[in-house]
């Protein structure tokens, strides 16, 4: 058959509505991918089809699109469920049953904390300064002593 | 303008680009020309919107990302599916075949195409049932859209 005849023969408009056998469908589609004017043809058809019912177009009540939201809701929450299960059971979870999370590796070096943290960290930094104060004064404090002590010892051995 | 803008743009034109989207955003785009089918194959109201709930929730799952024919293209189809597939279930598709050797031309592409498109009759059936060969059944449905390109 000519190409002329293959383009004009009514096959591509069935084709893109879905009306052919798949044997018919592998062939406009092998077709397409061989010929460029089979290809273009193909496109301006689908404008027309889509131009078509787009005239015929008839806008659906509200409430389809609510229904269709809480659906759509519905199977996220229980699709990220059953993956929790998964994940958590040890199983491996295949590429495709994982939710669509996007990977981000960190090199930041800060960290964020609360902001009751700030008075608690200087309480500790004044805190431990009172201790090491302390401790040096009880240090030489003990030390002057035992000084004082042996000194005392010696005075005591003299008389 | 943005990616993702730009990617928007290019699934409203009904590019091809496998562009992931969910049924709602296709919904939107799409919704008016699925229930124009599906009214067409469906005529009563409650089913057509049950088909057409069914439709998109197959759509989140099962997007048309295929990269054979145009978004538009893909919904128009998969809402013809699913509104043959309920109307197979309510029986409702009594033959209603037509006269065929009375109509004008034009009647006898609209006649096909309402079999094929709209009753989902094979290409074979309405053949056989018409007594035409099986071409004449293709060149009929490219003769109503013919029509109506010229109208």
């Amino acid at each position: 058959m000519k190409k002329q005849e293959y383009i004009q023969s009514g096959i591509l408009e069935s084709y893109l509505l879905g009306i052919v056998s798949e044997e018919e469908r592998r062939e406009v589609e092998q077709q397409a991918s061989i010929d460029k004017d089979i290809a273009e043809a193909l496109k301006v058809l689908e404008i027309d089809i889509t131009d078509f019912y787009t005239k015929n177009a008839v806008p659906p009540p509200p409430i389809i699109r609510e229904t269709i939201a809480l659906n759509a809701q519905h199977a996220e929450i229980v699709k990220s469920a059953h993956y929790q299960q998964k994940y958590s059971s040890g199983q491996q979870a295949t590429q495709d049953e994982q939710p669509r999370y996007l990977e981000v590796e960190v090199n930041d070096t800060h960290i964020k904390v609360h902001k009751y943290w700030r008075p608690a960290f200087i309480a500790v930094f004044i805190l431990s300064k009172v201790f090491l104060i302390s401790a040096l004064y009880l240090y030489f404090k003990a030390d002057s002593l035992t000084k004082e002590n042996e000194r005392l010892k010696q005075e005591i051995k003299l008389k | 303008m943005s990616e993702f803008e730009s990617s928007n743009l290019q699934l409203s034109r009904g590019n091809k680009s496998p562009v992931s989207t969910n049924g709602l955003s296709l919904y939107d785009e799409y919704g008016s020309i699925a229930y124009g089918i599906i009214l067409q194959i469906v005529p009563q109201n409650q089913i057509a919107q049950e088909v057409m709930i069914d439709l998109f929730d197959s759509l989140t799952v099962n997007p048309c990302v295929e990269n054979k024919v145009s978004i538009a293209v893909c919904i128009i189809r998969k809402a013809r599916e699913k509104a043959l597939i309920y109307k197979e279930k309510l029986e409702v598709g009594a033959s209603t075949v037509q006269q065929f050797s009375t109509e004008s031309a034009i009647e006898q592409s609209k006649i096909i195409f309402d079999l094929s498109f709209r009753q989902g009759k094979t290409a074979e059936t309405i053949a056989d049932y018409l007594d035409i060969p099986k071409a004449r059944v293709y060149k009929a449905i490219s003769e109503y859209f013919k029509t109506f390109r010229h109208s």
